[in-house]
């Protein structure tokens, strides 16, 4: 017997439908408006007459520059303490202290952390408004991410392999390596291109550690400060003085912001899909 | 070998408690700049004071009150439009799209992805789609206001609020419905008082880790707040939360002075709330899955 169920079927469907509808809607109205001024030169060359014309390659340089610095920071500590509580941790109330605080780390507001970060990189350790204290700032905020990625890339591994590893008489650590590690490595990766994908968009922590309005040169010092790709738009898109004149620059940036993102999304989520099915 | 063994697990712990003490380290921080601002003003002119007004002439006022009230209008707003959205879309992904595999992973993915838009984006769209289209729907002067914050809001929380709501539905076992169909009652009043009741820790769980979520956004609240320090009294005033005070004012103002530390309060309030909401509402997602396994 087959159940009725066309009106609670369409009644159900519409929230879902005006969602979808709405995302599609945005991700169409940023093309349709920034796609014209995308071009190979606006790509690859610098803001001329004050960001009014010419292109944003210093501004995505600075964005690369910052969160890959983010990631040598954090990778290690974070695949370290994700390999402990994936396979080191006993199941005792200490335990469940550090996972809880860690999780409670990944809700925290990003612009906490930009307080932080002036607080402690740019004041107390008196690194100054630059790349490290910024990419410091930012490390943080993704060490949770990546806590999380490798504990469940890990846990993703059946534990007969570890089991077998073990009765070989393999040492417990060169299990970890040589076996899960091996097995676990796209679902890790995946974690990693998602942090890379949100870490790129975030503002806010770099708000009050490094980020410039404007520069004219571009500087591979870490102790220089630095433009980023959402601040600019953000800039244009509110604070410049030419408001109308710069919005369809605004709009072309936002394009290739949300390009990366999306493009490391999608890699994220490709690697996962690749998960081997063990059984 | 049995030394090399704690070496291991004794620098893996190592990284595992320096990382998970990061979070009380910030907060260790925040207070220490944060409660300087108690040696220039007492308590009551801190978390009582209706005005915040920092750079005023013969008076500066560092009132808590407009900024948490900003914050909690817009996000209960965002949470009013978004929490029976997500609660539905969770519904038909879980109960009819999931049969459809190909529709339900690529709906699954857009949303997923749009999880991951950053925020500038969707408070640009704010800023030049929406607030031009309010302003003239309700013939006002200027679309930004409360409703396009909560608008924008609700849809950034939705991507959380969903998928919390839905992997708890969908954990809710078939034997329960099929029960209950035997018996009867139509689909939707199955769902209605027997999945949705089941689900409950879960849909708890959504409901609080959006409204995390929500009241920590910055970005997109900068620009389509229309940032006016005024208790708002209706959805078409402009207005400003805890995290958009401090955006704006701390780029502009003085090291070391009353503002500086009252905004790094701002920052503590904004920490305590943040870190409730979210101790609660990680319980109550851990909590299902006890339950149901």
């Amino acid at each position: 017997m087959k159940l009725k169920s066309s009106f609670y079927f369409y009644l159900s469907a519409i929230p879902l439908f005006i969602f979808l509808f709405t995302i599609i809607f945005i991700t169409f109205y940023l093309i349709i408006n920034g796609y014209p001024v995308l071009s190979f030169r606006f790509l690859f060359s610098n803001p001329e007459e004050q960001m009014t014309k010419g292109g944003i390659f210093p501004v995505i340089f600075g964005s690369f520059y910052l969160t890959i610095l983010a990631f040598i920071f954090s990778i290690i500590p974070s695949i370290l303490s994700g390999i402990y509580f994936a396979y080191y941790a006993k199941n005792n109330i200490l335990t469940f202290i550090l996972r809880t605080l860690i999780k409670t780390l990944s809700g925290l507001p990003s612009i906490v952390f930009g307080l932080f970060g002036l607080a402690f990189f740019v004041r107390t350790l008196n690194i100054g408004l630059s790349f490290l204290a910024s990419s410091l700032t930012l490390s943080i905020l993704s060490i949770p991410y990546l806590i999380t990625a490798t504990e469940e890339g890990l846990l993703s591994v059946p534990h007969t392999f570890y089991e077998a590893a073990i009765a070989l008489g393999v040492p417990k650590w060169t299990a970890i390596r040589k076996i899960i590690l091996p097995e676990a490595k796209p679902l890790l990766l995946s974690g990693i291109f998602l942090a890379f994908a949100r870490l790129i968009g975030e503002v806010a922590p770099i708000l009050f550690t490094g980020v410039a309005f404007y520069l004219k040169t571009i500087s591979l010092s870490p102790f220089d400060r630095f433009m980023a790709l959402p601040y600019h738009i953000y800039i244009l898109a509110t604070q410049h003085e030419k408001i109308l004149k710069v919005r369809t620059i605004a709009f072309a940036s936002s394009l290739v912001l949300l390009f990366f993102a999306l493009l490391f999304g999608v890699i994220a989520y490709i690697l996962r899909m690749k998960i081997k099915k063990y059984y | 070998m049995k030394e090399t063994h704690r070496f291991i697990s004794g620098i893996l712990f190592f990284f595992a408690f320096l990382t998970s003490l990061l979070i009380i380290f910030i907060l260790f921080f925040l207070l220490s700049y944060g409660l300087k601002i108690f040696q220039f003003i007492s308590f009551k002119d801190f978390f009582l004071n209706p005005v915040w007004n920092p750079t005023g002439y013969f008076k500066n006022d560092y009132g808590l009150l407009p900024n948490l009230w900003g914050s909690f209008l817009v996000t209960s707003l965002a949470l009013i439009i978004a929490v029976p959205f997500g609660i539905f879309s969770a519904i038909f992904l879980s109960e009819e799209l999931r049969k459809i595999t190909w529709l339900y992973n690529l709906t699954k993915g857009i949303i997923e992805l749009f999880a991951a838009f950053p925020s500038v984006i969707i408070g640009l769209f704010g800023l030049v789609y929406l607030a031009p289209l309010i302003q003239k729907i309700f013939s006002l002067s200027s679309g930004l206001c409360v409703l396009n914050g909560g608008i924008i809001l609700a849809l950034m929380s939705l991507p959380t609020i969903i998928s919390l709501c839905e992997a708890s539905i969908s954990q809710v076992p078939l034997t329960y419905k099929e029960a209950s169909y035997a018996l009867g009652v139509s689909r939707f009043q199955t769902t209605l008082k027997i999945v949705l009741p089941t689900a409950k820790s879960g849909i708890i769980a959504g409901i609080l880790l959006g409204f995390g979520r929500a009241i920590g956004e910055t970005m997109a609240m900068l620009m389509v707040l229309g940032n006016s320090p005024i208790i708002a009294k209706s959805l078409f005033q402009p207005t400003r939360t805890l995290t958009t005070t401090i955006a704006i004012e701390m780029g502009e103002t003085a090291k070391n002075t009353p503002h500086f530390f009252a905004l790094f309060m701002l920052g503590v309030v904004l920490f305590i709330i943040s870190f409730i909401v979210n101790l609660i509402g990680n319980y109550f997602a851990q909590k299902r899955i006890k339950i149901i396994i």
